[in-house]
């Protein structure tokens, strides 16, 4: 008998890029370089974490699909401005995941439950910026366990969120994460060394680990629903 | 690679390190933290996230205690392959931690990374079992296969001690050794919980033994598989399944030398063998992976396995950049559609200055740096007798993969570890008369020789 394929685990990384992170644009684009710089010299993790990057502001795109590390020769530069429509996010990673998986499936990996990782400093909005709830509805169907490819969602949020939104994104106990302080520039600082702990523990268990604790955050807990 | 100098007591007071120093890690696997201790250069202290229980504490101290009872060769082997613990550390009631040899200085290595910046990390193994392109791409020079097989053969020599020594230490695996790319030699870490004797086996994906799985009792069978999957894995750059490596080496067993393929054969036969008890011990592997690097310095470069991973140049991209004969550049991701994309997004063959869409500060594009000339660390040549004469040694270091000039890079012309194509710059000085005659007709064996072994 011999071991079978090698395991792989879809990552998502989702960034909030609104209004409201314009004076941290910067930070932002800084933050994706550094998580590059630790997954070029750390090829183990970036071999079983396969990572898509997906912005979103008035609409949602992807800004670095799904690839080896090892092709990229050059990195997205993310811009900031308009709204937070996280219905548009909703719909393109339903979109992504069914195009994303297959092809890895098909490459001879063997494809682990995806993780969308979401990083936002707001409340979602509709297209004109207005709060919305629009986006539940298409949310609670992408991750229902009914659904044989729903994704896990670990939220960060920092700014303006609020740990009521950040719960509503989690959709595993105890891995919904808030800022542990208002500094949303220490939150992004803070965020891409706990997505590659996250990466670093997962690939050595080959399986989706979120550590207890991430430096900076705290964890949303969950709410009983009476 | 060297042991620091002085060391420690067997068992020695944590106050008696205090105060200790950076630290280097923190919770970390199986440890708290490790930091440096200024009261003993070179030394490390790694704390448990829980103290030892009283076999553990039995264990470890044996263990500490084994290299003063080895023969000199092989407690050389322990300190130049292996972060051997030396000292238990007690807060009097409680063994708390270990100390541990730094990592050689030699295992550092400066890595490029985005945007023109470097950073200076240890050199994990992992990077060796990657093809010749990605190490360019951090850096570092190429990796030809004369250059694994001597940082395999020290990966063989450690876990053939090991074995040797009855010490099972189970989890090989990329992160747990580290490598000289200068020195072309292994280092394993993480050896403070190895065993006297089968333990609970190790769960590490992608290193699952198929005979030994989870939850058995796994000895030095398991280590057997898995020094010859990553000894594999590093030769071959196949990083897939065991099935995959195994290809890729019987592909490199087709194309080499007769010690090549011994090792091969080994490495395939305990990959693939039907029973634990079938997998070779690791002396017969470090002999083998001995004589093939023997072979490989004397005899010059060796052919590459072809499959994924045989790129062993790159070219430079960007505007401006002639690369004749380049290999086309790897494309991006295509422009985002759709109204109003938040990034700017140009290919790699336009000016790297973003295009916004909206009034935003024109931000140049963080570029992954393009990597230095390929090159092999140079390897000298061994033969006196062959750099005697004018045509012999120019030959023979065409053939040794000595530094390959930029522009032939990419070309396909020449490749580190494949014989170049570099027009004899010598013509041959050799005497006539009878020695003349001999020593003429054993170069010509030579030449041949080496021309049917890159054939």
């Amino acid at each position: 008998m011999e071991a079978t394929k090698v395991k792989c685990l879809p990552v998502y990384i989702i960034i909030d890029t609104s209004g409201s992170m314009n004076p941290f644009e910067q930070i932002l684009n800084d933050a994706i370089e550094n998580l590059y710089d630790e997954l070029i010299t750390r090829p183990a993790i970036s071999e079983f974490a396969h990572i898509s990057i997906i912005s979103f502001n008035n609409d949602a795109e992807v800004v670095l699909q799904m690839t080896s590390l090892q092709a990229l020769d050059s990195l997205p530069v993310l811009s900031t401005g308009g709204v937070t429509n996280f219905e548009s996010v909703v719909a393109l990673l339903q979109e992504r995941i069914y195009a994303d998986l297959p092809a890895l499936n098909s490459s001879g990996l063997a494809v682990l439950r995806p993780v969308a990782f979401l990083l936002t400093d707001g409340q979602p909005t509709d297209s004109e910026g207005r709060l919305s709830s629009a986006w539940k509805a298409s949310f609670a169907a992408l991750t229902d366990k009914s659904n044989r490819r729903h994704p896990n969602v670990v939220p960060f949020g920092y700014g303006a969120a609020t740990p009521d939104t950040i719960r509503q994104f989690g959709t595993l106990p105890g891995a919904a994460f808030i800022a542990e302080h208002d500094s949303t520039a220490e939150a992004l600082s803070n965020v891409i060394p706990g997505l590659l702990n996250t990466l670093a523990a997962s690939a050595g268990n080959g399986a989706l680990v979120i550590p207890r604790e991430i430096d900076g955050f705290i964890t949303v807990s969950e709410e009983i629903d009476f | 690679m060297s042991h620091p100098a002085a060391g420690p007591p067997p068992v020695v007071l944590l106050s008696a390190l205090e105060p200790l120093g950076t630290v280097l890690s923190k919770d970390n696997g199986q440890s708290r933290r490790v930091c440096l201790v200024p009261s003993l250069p070179g030394w490390l202290y790694k704390e448990y996230l829980a103290p030892l229980s009283g076999t553990d504490v039995q264990r470890l101290d044996r263990l500490i205690a084994l290299p003063a009872a080895m023969r000199p060769a092989d407690r050389a082997v322990a300190t130049a392959h292996t972060s051997w613990p030396g000292g238990r550390v007690t807060t009097g009631s409680k063994s708390v931690g270990v100390l541990i040899p730094r990592a050689p200085a030699s295992c550092w290595a400066e890595l490029q990374l985005s945007a023109g910046k470097t950073v200076s990390k240890l050199l994990e193994i992992d990077i060796l079992a990657q093809p010749a392109t990605y190490q360019a791409k951090l850096g570092l020079p190429a990796q030809s296969l004369s250059d694994r097989l001597k940082v395999c053969a020290t990966v063989a020599q450690a876990g053939a001690l090991l074995e040797r020594h009855g010490v099972v230490y189970l989890d090989w695996s990329y992160r747990n050794l580290l490598w000289s790319a200068p020195g072309r030699s292994a280092y394993v870490i993480d050896m403070d919980g190895c065993s006297f004797g089968p333990r609970a086996q190790i769960v590490s994906p992608n290193w699952d033994d198929p005979l030994v799985p989870g939850k058995q009792q796994a000895g030095r069978e398991t280590d057997r598989y898995r020094v010859a999957l990553l000894i594999g894995r590093c030769l071959t750059s196949e990083r897939g399944s065991p099935a995959e490596t195994r290809t890729a080496l019987n592909d490199l067993r087709a194309r080499n030398s007769a010690e090549i393929e011994r090792v091969v054969e080994l490495l395939i036969g305990t990959i693939a063998a039907a029973r634990p008890g079938d997998r070779q011990p690791l002396s017969a592997l470090s002999a083998a992976l001995d004589a093939a690097t023997a072979t490989a310095t004397r005899a010059g470069t060796l052919s590459r396995p072809s499959g994924g991973g045989t790129v062993v140049g790159i070219k430079r991209v960007g505007p401006g950049t002639k690369n004749p004969g380049a290999p086309p550049p790897a494309t991006s991701a295509p422009p985002p559609s759709g109204p109003r994309p938040t990034t700017s997004w140009p290919t790699t063959s336009q000016p790297t200055t973003s295009q916004p869409t909206r009034s935003q500060p024109t931000r140049s594009r963080p570029t992954i740096p393009p990597s230095r000339p390929v090159t092999t660390n140079p390897a000298p040549v061994t033969t006196p007798f062959l750099t005697s004469l004018g045509t012999a040694s120019s030959r023979a270091a065409a053939v040794t993969g000595a530094y390959v000039p930029p522009a032939t890079v990419g070309t396909g012309a020449s490749r580190p570890g494949s014989v170049a194509r570099k027009p004899s710059s010598q013509s041959s000085s050799a005497p006539w008369g009878w020695i003349g005659s001999v020593a003429l007709l054993i170069v010509a064996v030579v030449v041949i020789t080496v021309i049917a072994l890159s054939l």
